[in-house]
């Protein structure tokens, strides 16, 4: 009886020592009272709003101002830059320099196109205060005869007269009107698939200047993951010592990527498909906005944080399957009235999964910075064959050291 | 009948509420934008000030420091630490004829279960205000721990900014003044001692025309002098000038004007350029370690503790 007891005793004294550093300290040893602030929390929640708010100013009065202006362009000619509510002798070099270059290296488009790249004081909509995601996006109206394509972004205007842009907005933003004058309007497949989407995942023109060999954005796995490794582990840092939490974040499987992604980079090729169709499903996030504008991710992306869920494509796919694939094939696919992944098996003769698991294990095997967990894990067991051998012929070899030093000393009486 | 009515209100009232109208106006989002900028600016405000709460905590000289109430002891502990840092290194100089005000908005730290929730824990302020406080002004938001070290960084920042702009260009940062002086001095050393340019040793092997250029105060005659000193070395010459001026170093450094560093240094010193580059030389090579990382004690300490380790491992396998 006493030993049952001492041994619910210490089971206990186990669990209590297991528990006991889960619990929050919320009171101070010298009984300082916790106070919530709840004005910087008012602060944060009128923040998001205020975002919100004049995202959506910016968005509806940028577009109208551009369906406008391309009542005035000429089909086919190289897209000017137009700066929108800047003071007189305002100029940008940059997008002026950037536009020139993409319209070259698309060399003779194809299509016409009504193409302009529009730069908008951000300061228009400020108000005093600093401005949070400014609108960078592009409107495509299809409804006259020709197409029209405008890309709009934000600029900044310096006492100089210069006006400051990022140049990988411009690049962005000129990505659908570049494959627009490059093949025209697409067919209902892909025409679906994209708008339903916003174009997020054509946003790269690395089909026009990068050789096939080329791994876009330093290797940066094929869907966007929800959270970074390093910002885990600055935030674990703190309770787990000795770097517990990297430890752990390197050796474990690339949850963040969520599962369907999982499964493809494992060789699943209806997963593979599945991440790329299912982007369209996802795009059920009502927003409000026109639907012929271009919205980043997040605009239009489905909240699904959940292991099962799946993550955003990555914003190169299209560009990469030209690259990789050629542009006739592309040219098949692009103008294909089937749906979307009947389109691509009647184009490249290979399934959509199948070309798109080799594509994000290129991708995946390509990375390896430090906050991404580990290339080599993916799911299962982890340890190379040559391990367990290893560590059996060492403990053997120490056994055998033991029992030998043992033996030599033993005491006979 | 009456229920048929009800049911008809509620359905009336659920058709209506059910789909919110699209609002595609750009005229309606801009309202509110204007509408939430003015929330936001007015609430943001409100917290930044909060001047209301504070309450004097001490005061010294020039200096005042207020604080939200339940940091005043805290508050009156900094205001000491901080007049006396002023006063070796600074002197009466202030950053602005005017004054200053340097504000601190803080909150202690949080656990990792509570960083993300909007919350501050245990929120405060503190307030250092030189003069009538109306020249420069500076607002942080910091860790309570962490407060002390602010201070000097925003009262250095201002003071690094009043100085010509040859003086500003030639230190390219301010000194790093919230660092723990021995740690400051060996970190300096330590870069002086491990360069590998040419004019860097031959600044240890006591040249001074070398010292002077790796010091970025003359120009080299050498034709491949090497690399220079890094700024945080320069900022440790400037505070080893300041320390043997004395009082109104600072004053006497900042006011030389628009001259060549060497000038402003020396007339902060009261030293003559080349006496001033030695000693500081002199200086800094004297503190590096004269000793070898393991001596004598030590070393016969880890081997009797290993030969103790071995013998009870060898014997230990008597009792097995």
């Amino acid at each position: 009886m006493g030993l049952i007891v001492k041994r619910i005793g210490f089971a206990a004294a186990v669990i209590l020592a297991l528990l006991l550093p889960l619990v929050q300290d919320r009171t101070r040893s010298d009984g300082a009272e916790f106070v919530e602030s709840a004005s910087s929390a008012r602060l944060g929640e009128l923040q998001r709003r205020l975002t919100s708010a004049r995202f959506r100013w910016t968005v509806l009065a940028e577009r109208d101002a551009a369906l406008a202006l391309a009542e005035t362009l000429a089909p086919g000619s190289a897209p000017p830059v137009l700066l929108r509510g800047f003071p007189s002798g305002a100029h940008s070099a940059l997008a002026v320099e950037e536009t020139a270059r993409w319209w070259r290296a698309l060399g003779e488009p194809a299509f016409q196109v009504k193409a302009a790249m529009v730069v908008y004081n951000d300061k228009a909509y400020s108000n005093g205060l600093r401005n949070w995601n400014s609108y960078a996006g592009t409107v495509i109206e299809r409804a006259s005869g020709a197409v029209a394509c405008l890309a709009l972004l934000p600029g900044t205007h310096h006492p100089d007269g210069r006006v400051h842009v990022m140049k990988s907005q411009v690049s962005s933003t000129m990505a659908p009107c570049l494959l627009l004058a490059r093949f025209g309007l697409p067919g209902n497949g892909m025409g679906s698939w994209l708008d339903k989407t916003r174009w997020s995942f054509a946003e790269s023109n690395g089909w026009l200047v990068r050789p096939r060999s080329f791994v876009e954005a330093d290797g940066r796995p094929p869907w966007g993951p929800r959270f970074e490794a390093l910002y885990l582990e600055s935030t674990f840092r703190g309770p787990l010592p000795f770097g517990v939490y990297l430890m752990a974040a390197e050796l474990s499987p690339p949850y963040m990527l969520g599962a369907p992604a999982l499964h493809c980079l494992l060789g699943d090729a209806a997963a593979c498909a599945a991440g790329v169709t299912s982007m369209a499903d996802v795009s059920s996030r009502p927003n409000e906005l026109p639907t012929d504008i271009t919205l980043p991710l997040h605009r239009w992306q489905a909240a699904g944080s959940g292991i099962l869920d799946h993550q955003s494509l990555a914003t190169w796919w299209v560009s990469d399957l030209i690259r990789d694939q050629g542009t006739e094939k592309f040219v098949a696919f692009w103008k294909s009235d089937l749906s979307l992944e009947e389109g691509f098996r009647a184009a490249y003769g290979q399934g959509l999964g199948e070309w798109t698991r080799d594509w994000a294990r290129r991708q995946w095997n390509a990375g390896g910075g430090r906050t991404e967990p580990r290339r080599q894990v993916l799911l299962g067991v982890t340890l190379r064959p040559s391990w367990p051998l290893l560590v059996l012929f060492w403990s053997l070899v120490a056994l055998v050291v033991a029992s030998g030093v043992a033996r030599r000393r033993q005491v006979t009486v | 009948m009456s229920r048929a009515r009800a049911c008809a209100a509620i359905a009336a009232l659920l058709l209506g509420t059910a789909h919110r109208v699209p609002a595609q106006s750009v005229t309606a989002w801009r309202d509110s934008t204007l509408a939430l900028t003015a929330r936001y600016s007015a609430l943001r405000d409100s917290i930044g000030r909060a001047d209301s709460t504070l309450a004097e905590a001490g005061r010294r000289g020039d200096l005042a420091m207020a604080s939200t109430l339940p940091q005043r002891q805290f508050a009156a502990r900094l205001l000491e630490d901080f007049a006396e840092l002023r006063q070796r290194r600074f002197g009466e100089a202030l950053p602005d004829d005017r004054g200053f005000r340097i504000s601190v908005r803080t909150f202690e730290s949080r656990s990792v279960f509570e960083r993300f929730d909007g919350r501050d824990r245990n929120p405060g302020k503190v307030q250092l205000t030189g003069l009538s406080g109306s020249g420069r002004d500076v607002e942080r938001y910091e860790r309570v721990d962490r407060v002390y070290s602010i201070l000097v960084q925003a009262y250095t920042e201002m003071m690094f900014e009043s100085l010509p702009v040859t003086l500003r260009k030639w230190l390219e940062f301010r000194p790093p003044l919230e660092m723990e002086e021995t740690n400051r001095r060996y970190v300096a050393m330590y870069s002086v001692a491990t360069g590998v340019g040419r004019a860097e040793r031959g600044c240890i092997d006591s040249h001074i025309a070398d010292c002077a250029y790796v010091l970025r105060l003359r120009e080299s005659t050498d034709s491949a002098p090497g690399g220079t000193y890094p700024p945080f070395v320069r900022a440790d010459l400037l505070l080893f000038a300041l320390d043997r001026g004395g009082d109104s170093a600072w004053i006497r450094f900042r006011n030389a004007g628009d001259v060549l560093p060497i000038e402003a240094l020396a007339a902060a010193s009261r030293l003559e350029p080349d006496s001033l580059i030695l000693a500081w030389r002199r200086d800094i090579l004297g503190l590096r370690p004269t000793e070898g990382v393991l001596d004598g004690r030590g070393l016969l300490l880890a081997l009797g503790w290993g030969a103790l380790f071995l013998a009870g491992a060898l014997g230990v396998s008597k009792w097995v």
